[in-house]
């Protein structure tokens, strides 16, 4: 007797209830703002026993589930605990609608059952079915998959199958939870980009709690998966990793759920406040170090002070702060709004940019996503291209103004630059200087410490065989750009043609 | 993997556009388990150490047991980890130790196994490897892989009796209680360098001008030294006798060393074959000395030493016995009869040196080897004592 009672494991409950409440908490969110909603919407009424109701049935639903599955009961035997689980949950939401409502109610009621039997399925007594018997449906789904996890039968593809479908009762859940939310904030209206710290209040901790249960579920999904890739490869697992997991994870999730909590809802102008603040705090705390310094060296040169006393009347005057702390916030720096939010709005992009670029660093994209990226980045590009050629075209402009210098000519003069260039030796100029520019877009671009013939002479390697006709062209613009000499038609012809000679060749770098 | 980015930017969308403060607070949620996950996962294993504890030699039949620890120094915990030991085979079966543990910031966790030390040789113990992954699968696994050690077993020590040799061998200065030594007073030349040679004895003048290292000799004054000289040249061996005629000479190159260090003389070996560490192939001589230390340093080399095809060894021993005086004593262990065997053994013997031969492989004709070098004045045995060996099959 005492061996085997010593040999058999025993349950720990911490474990066993640990998922069960998890999931209970979960559908005791939903219920939480379906009531909350209906509270609204019906005035008087009160449906608190809905929540409970949900919470219980949700934990009852899953224990027997489990126990179900650990008996190897099937088929008939669950439908039959089913149909009795049902049965007992109709009877007692009706039971503790009366909660509310008083017993003398109950008494009145079941004494007009037998004339009215319609009225037992009052408005009060439908809702609640409503509210509980969907939980309790995706309880059961839940509670399936979860058996399905934790089944020591179950293969990795099994498991990582019900670990998806978690997720998609995870997601309805979501819609279910946000729905009366989002349709109670109907009737509310934040002014756009507000700034306020919200009240803590169901309509903000439901979703939050809801989440936050849900990714401490998602962690036990995985630590079922793990445990079965661990099985599978016969590693053995230390004692106690289950529980760290649970708690570890739990600390991580509320955590940041705590952290969330403190954090402004609405947008983050409150953030910028306090950067002001903390600007402040720095500029005071500089300047006291610097009366400190000033008080000292005036404490060693005060005997040369006494010497030049006469031609000093005033002594030296204790600085003045001059920085004073900003005003406090909202109401008082409505000039400073526009700013904030144009601040905050760069924020939240960069923010944003920088967590896509930390996510899709190292990572192969695939299918829409690939190509998503690939549109963006073309648009960026565009986007880049037409802001470059734009300032270009403003920077010519502009150094046409105040310079009156020739603009550079393109490799397809314009007849306008064509026009400009009406003498020999400006034509022989903007030869040159088209040639500068097309050898920029082939990568060839001349320094600006470089002179006409040093910049020839670093070229010619990269222009094979046209050594004599750059060399040709370098004089020719230097000789037009420095001396005053007159270039005949002929020479211009001649250096036209050198110069196209020296196009083809760079274009076809 | 789960994927909280498209969620979390979905939510901040609707947050933005409807000012919701619960989607604004389930945005910050979302985005600070995404950003603290990665984080996390980024310093996860940065501050993991691992240390074995073992003693790094063992001898042959011993059990060495070995506590991995490792520790996590960092700041973040370790929500699970992945711990996998690589370890050689011929020590200890599975070739690996694995284990799944969560570690605290601080926390230690120690790991221990057993090596089973029943076949001499140099291994090396891990690479110790780390994996580790986060909560909600939100990123990759990280990993991480630490060094190997290397861990060394002797070869097995046999009384001389049990390998069939005589316990009163003539070696070395046993009888006449006198030793030959070099007389660094009386320098007579010099020669090549070898492995083993003493950085002291190099000649570098007469190393310049040659180009290669030189050494000095000296003549010999009066003093015996038995240096040991096994060859491992693998072809050598017969196809049947290799694998174990090899292993043969090594314990019997062993147990003559442990003999004779504890009978205080001075001992040195010429190996041929290959190391495992260096992957030197070829002729490496460790001088004579005495004492504990060295017969350990005698017994490491043989630990890694391994057949490998070298030059015959015929060709070698004029090499082998460079650093030896007049009257000093090689034993030559050699799978058997080989060309030119004979008469490099009859020109040590010209030479002043005690010769004697012990042949290791049980294919080889060791009746007529026997037989010739008898009469040139060579005692030759034949040590084939498989049982010996039946602890490594």
């Amino acid at each position: 007797m005492s061996q085997s009672a010593d040999t058999t494991p025993k349950l720990d409950w911490a474990a066993f209830m640990f998922r069960p409440l998890l999931i209970s908490g979960m559908t005791t969110c939903i219920a939480a703002s379906w009531v909350m909603l209906l509270e609204a919407a019906l005035g008087n009424w009160r449906g608190d026993y809905i929540v409970g109701m949900a919470a219980l049935v949700t934990l009852e639903t899953l224990i027997a589930e489990r126990q179900m599955r650990i008996r190897g009961q099937f088929h008939s035997d669950r439908l039959l605990v089913r149909l009795t689980e049902l049965g007992v949950m109709l009877v007692v939401l009706k039971l503790a609608s009366y909660l509310h409502r008083g017993w003398q109610a109950l008494a009145s009621d079941m004494r007009m059952l037998p004339y009215q039997p319609l009225s037992f399925f009052d408005v009060h007594f439908v809702l609640g079915i409503l509210v509980v018997v969907v939980l309790w449906l995706l309880a059961l789904d839940i509670a399936g998959l979860l058996a399905e996890l934790e089944s020591p039968g179950a293969g990795p593809q099994d498991r990582e199958t019900a670990r998806n479908e978690l997720k998609n009762c995870f997601g309805i859940g979501a819609v279910m939870l946000l729905l009366p939310i989002g349709l109670q904030g109907l009737g509310r209206t934040w002014p756009v980009l507000s700034i306020h710290i919200a009240p803590v209040n169901g309509l903000t901790v439901l979703p939050l709690l809801y989440f936050g249960l849900g990714l401490v579920l998602f962690g036990q999904a995985r630590l079922a998966l793990l445990q079965t890739s661990w099985a599978t490869d016969g590693i053995p697992v230390a004692p106690g990793l289950a529980r760290r997991w649970a708690t570890w994870g739990m600390m991580l999730i509320g955590g940041v759920i705590v952290l969330a909590l403190l954090m402004p809802a609405g947008s983050t102008l409150v953030g910028l406040y306090a950067l002001t603040w903390m600007l402040w705090l720095v500029a005071t705390i500089g300047q006291v170090i610097t009366s400190v310094f000033v008080f000292l060296l005036t404490l060693l040169l005060s005997p040369c002070m006494l010497l030049f006393q006469s031609q000093q009347p005033e002594g030296l005057r204790p600085l003045q702060p001059s920085i004073q702390p900003p005003p406090s916030p909202p109401g008082e720096a409505r000039t400073l709004l526009p700013i904030q939010i144009v601040a905050f709005w760069v924020a939240i992009v960069i923010a944003i940019y920088l967590i896509l670029r930390a996510y899709w660093h190292n990572r192969q994209m695939s299918g829409v996503w690939k190509t998503l990226a690939q549109v963006l980045r073309e648009w960026w590009r565009g986007l880049l291209a037409l802001l470059r050629s734009w300032r270009g075209r403003v920077h010519i402009r502009r150094g046409r103004r105040t310079e009156k210098k020739p603009a550079p000519v393109a490799a397809t003069p314009s007849w306008w630059q064509r026009w400009q260039a009406r003498t020999p030796q400006e034509r022989v100029r903007r030869f040159y200087l088209a040639l500068l520019d097309l050898a920029a877009q082939a990568g060839l671009a001349r320094r600006p410490d470089q002179t006409p013939y040093e910049y020839a002479h670093w070229l010619k390697p990269h222009l094979s065989e046209e050594e004599d006709a750059l060399s040709t062209l370098t004089q020719a613009f230097v000789e037009a750009r420095y001396s005053r000499r007159t270039f005949e038609p002929k020479e211009v012809s001649l250096l036209q043609r050198v110069w196209q000679r020296l196009r083809s060749k760079l274009r076809k770098r | 993997m789960m994927n909280l980015l498209p969620l979390f930017i979905i939510i901040l969308a609707i947050a933005f556009l409807t000012s919701s403060d619960s989607l604004f607070y389930l945005a910050y949620v979302l985005g600070g388990i995404g950003l603290l996950t990665f984080v996390w996962m980024q310093h996860a294993l940065l501050g993991v150490r691992s240390r074995r504890r073992f003693s790094a030699h063992a001898f042959h039949g011993e059990e060495v047991t070995v506590e991995l620890d490792v520790t996590n120094r960092g700041r973040w915990p370790l929500l699970w980890l992945r711990v996998h030991e690589s370890i050689p085979l011929a020590l200890h079966v599975p070739n690996f130790e694995h284990r799944i543990v969560s570690l605290a910031p601080g926390e230690k966790t120690t790991l221990h196994y057993q090596l089973n030390c029943q076949r001499r040789g140099y291994y090396v113990l891990g690479p110790l490897k780390l994996e580790t992954g986060d909560l909600l699968q939100l990123t990759a696994n990280k990993q991480a892989v630490f060094d190997a050690e290397p861990f060394i077993v002797y070869p097995r020590v046999v009384p001389l009796r049990q390998l069939g040799l005589p316990s009163q061998l003539p070696f070395g200065n046993l009888p006449s209680r006198q030793r030959i030594f070099e007389d660094p007073s009386r320098f007579f030349g010099v020669r090549d360098y070898v492995p083993g040679d003493s950085l002291r004895r190099i000649n570098w003048k007469s190393s310049a001008r040659l180009r290669q290292l030189q050494v000095k000799r000296f003549q010999p004054a009066i003093a015996l030294h038995t240096v040991i000289l096994l060859d491992l040249n693998d072809e050598a061996y017969s196809l049947r006798g290799r694998t174990v005629g090899g292993e043969i000479g090594i314990v019997v190159a062993a147990s003559i060393a442990a003999h004779l260090i504890e009978r205080r003389q001075q001992v040195g070996l010429a190996l041929l074959g290959r190391d495992q560490v260096t992957q030197y192939t070829g002729l490496q001589v460790i001088s004579p000395a005495h004492g504990r230390e060295h017969l350990m340093h005698i017994l490491e080399a043989l630990a890694r030493a391994e057949m490998a095809p070298t030059a015959p060894l015929a060709s070698v021993l004029p090499q082998a016995n460079a650093g030896l005086g007049w009257g000093s004593t090689a034993v030559v262990i050699s799978p058997g009869e080989s060309p030119h065997l004979v008469d490099s053994l009859l020109q040590m013997r010209r030479q002043g040196f005690h010769v004697m031969f012990i042949a290791t492989d049980s294919q080889t004709p060791f009746r007529s080897l026997q037989a010739k070098l008898n009469q040139i004045g060579i005692p030759a045995y034949w040590v084939t004592n498989e049982r010996e060996m039946d602890v490594w099959r």
